[in-house]
């Protein structure tokens, strides 16, 4: 998976870094006083992901928890993000991953414990109130979630701490450390779901839906709180159809009920994304419906078309038994 | 005419004889189909000599080829390699980069200012890549500015680092240059493919036809059948139209394929503006009805058109252009 491995010099004696290194063992390793002395300080194409995909190992320094944009979440509460990670190794088309970043190399971040300072530093910031923390933002989540052995380090927090929220968005089906964590009432998984079609087409290296399913199905059984995203939202002509059929098979074995949340979001990029994915995949499906630039320099559907989707499916949600009190819609005015 | 580049004279030796390469002037050959340019050693002069050929001659293509160091003991000696995406360290790493045009299995390089010859400053630069040269940013860099299409073709000529004999090289050129052409005469030359022209079925003004690319362009990266889909259109088209007006009424409806609402969002604001258009007043709406907002334009010239206009006031509800605003459109 990864060509070479770059690891700062000051986590030489950390445990975890022997860890992870055991899994890759045909990865050259490299030593470096800063991960950022080589990663980001080129324009590294966003696509050279798929032959020479490098890992860097640090410690994160500055500002690890940070706010949230408006209409990130839940309305009426609090949202942050945290820094765990850089970059991902899925390969999905709209990712605005692809324009964020000079290079595509992923950096884990091994000092969660500072992480966890942090965030119990802004938890206090804001006393009586609910504050998410979601994971996920510039990267996935579960993905690596078995060698980076974050999930125990965030969950003492977590369970001292019932006002904190944590969202862990995924689009992996990676469970393994997960089932083996105690289900707190305020840790949420959070799967993002896309039709077959999409799945296969646009979200590339990532788990076919079928096995998206059952990791939401086992995450549940094993009394895991969940959300689900159904984001990015990609107009076809059958675009309803296959929604429709999405929702169908999540009840095969989800009790629906049981879901905390389901978001609902079309896709969109900002004009450096756009542009960068438009590079990228030239080709791609998620092209065909007419974008616009509307004003706040985010390229997406036009107002009414995804309102209209947006309407639609939601309608299609409640439709199969979802409350509606339970669906919002993404970065929706 | 294609242009062939070349750091060292010793590079390039074999094929100024074998394609019967013509002096042009200092360092530059041509015949009817290439250009061969020497650019000597280093960006510096890389930007000093092919800046001014690639403004004289018509270049549609580009090529380098030379020799590069290995910057991983995994690089096999005497191999060729491809180059995918080219960086460049003058000291510091520069930020910019170029990804040439390229086939599978293709290698970075990174370009360095000066020769590299001590082992650090080999571990330094294989930080960002796995093959070093002095002169392919550089190219890579003008090409970029002028649009032209660049391969590079690196045959692999020693471990870069303390070992390097730049000596020892010098005298291999000869040998260098039979491998390169050799390697140049198994290449398949790509062909130029140009872009096929997408024609409407019916003549359409300037303005139309850039409409009629771009829908045309988006609608057959879905999985619809675009000839199907425009034959079915065609034959709706009532024959009684004027050439614009047939022209547009094809536009439109591709353009349904691509906003299924976009008629329908019209249509409904037209409706909600009769009151106002009947009392010779305008709602002039965002171009993509995007923002939820309109400006009501009207010339006053009478006391009616104020007691006109005071009326309307009455008819005209906000919530209800909110609604189209929401996604309140039939489809």
């Amino acid at each position: 998976m990864f060509e070479t491995i770059f690891i700062e010099n000051e986590l030489k004696q950390n445990p975890r870094v022997d860890s992870i290194l055991s899994r890759f063992k045909n990865s050259r390793i490299k030593y470096l006083e800063r991960y950022d002395s080589v990663w980001g300080r080129v324009k590294k194409p966003y696509l050279s992901k798929r032959t020479n995909l490098n890992l860097f190992l640090a410690n994160k320094k500055g500002q690890l928890v940070k706010e949230a944009p408006n209409a990130y979440g839940v309305e009426g509460e609090k949202h942050f993000y945290f820094i765990h990670a850089f970059n991902c190794i899925y390969e999905c088309q709209y990712c605005y991953l692809q324009g964020y970043f000079n290079s595509p190399d992923v950096v884990l971040f091994l000092n969660h414990d500072e992480i966890a300072n942090q965030m119990q530093t802004v938890l206090d910031q804001h006393p009586e109130e609910t504050v998410w923390f979601h994971a996920g933002e510039f990267s996935d989540s579960l993905a690596l979630s078995h060698i980076t052995g974050e999930l125990e380090a965030y969950w003492d927090f977590f369970e001292k701490n019932p006002r904190a929220k944590l969202e862990l968005r995924t689009k992996s089906v990676n469970l393994k450390r997960l089932v083996h964590l105690k289900p707190l009432d305020n840790v949420y998984a959070s799967f993002s779901l896309s039709p077959e079609s999409a799945t296969k087409d646009i979200d590339l290296k990532t788990p076919p839906l079928k096995a998206r399913i059952a990791a939401i199905r086992k995450a549940q059984k094993n009394g895991h709180k969940i959300g689900i995203h159904f984001d990015p939202v990609i107009y076809k002509e059958s675009v309803f159809e296959e929604y429709n059929n999405l929702f169908s098979s999540l009840n095969d074995g989800i009790n629906l009920n049981e879901v905390s949340y389901f978001s609902l979001g079309v896709v969109r990029f900002t004009s450096q994304v756009y542009n960068e994915a438009k590079r990228n995949y030239p080709s791609s499906p998620m092209f065909a419906a007419q974008f616009i630039k509307s004003s706040e320099d985010i390229v997406r559907y036009p107002r009414t078309m995804r309102a209209w989707i947006l309407n639609k499916l939601k309608d299609q949600l409640i439709g199969h038994g979802v409350k509606e009190g339970k669906v919002y819609l993404c970065m929706e005015d | 005419m294609n242009l062939l580049i070349f750091a060292h004279r010793g590079e390039a030796q074999e094929f100024i004889k074998n394609l019967a390469l013509k002096s042009a002037g200092k360092d530059l050959y041509l015949n009817e189909d290439f250009v061969l340019l020497i650019t000597g050693e280093g960006i510096y002069e890389v930007f000093t000599k092919l800046g001014p050929v690639l403004g004289e001659y018509p270049i549609k293509k580009a090529f380098n080829l030379g020799i590069a160091g290995a910057l991983e003991d995994t690089i096999g000696l005497d191999d060729f390699h491809e180059i995918k995406t080219v960086y460049c360290h003058t000291g510091r790493p520069l930020f910019q980069s170029f990804t040439l045009d390229h086939q599978k299995d293709a290698l970075d390089l990174i370009t360095s200012d000066e020769r590299v010859l001590s082992n650090t400053h080999a571990m330094k630069l294989s930080n960002f890549a796995p093959l070093v040269d002095r002169e392919l940013w550089a190219i890579a860099k003008l090409c970029n500015e002028k649009s032209i299409p660049l391969r590079s073709f690196k045959l692999i000529s020693d471990m870069a680092g303390g070992a390097t004999d730049c000596f020892d090289l010098k005298q291999k050129a000869m040998e260098f240059s039979t491998k390169l052409l050799e390697f140049w005469l198994t290449l398949e030359q790509p062909k130029h493919s140009e872009d096929s022209e997408v024609l409407p079925p019916m003549p359409m003004s300037f303005t139309q036809k850039a409409r009629y690319k771009a829908l045309t362009k988006s609608i057959k990266l879905s999985d619809l059948d675009f000839k199907a889909l425009e034959e079915n259109i065609l034959n709706d088209i009532g024959p009684s139209l004027t050439a614009k007006q047939k022209a547009n009424a094809l536009l439109d409806s591709l353009e349904l394929v691509t906003n299924p609402v976009k008629l329908a969002t019209k249509t409904k604001f037209d409706k909600l503006s009769t009151p106002a258009s009947e009392i010779g007043a305008k709602l002039i709406f965002d171009k993509s009805f995007e923002k939820k907002k309109f400006t009501l334009q009207m010339e006053i010239n009478d006391q009616k058109n104020i007691e006109n206009l005071s009326k309307l006031a009455d008819k005209l509800k906000f919530s209800d252009f909110e609604k189209v605003w929401n996604g309140d459109v039939d489809v």
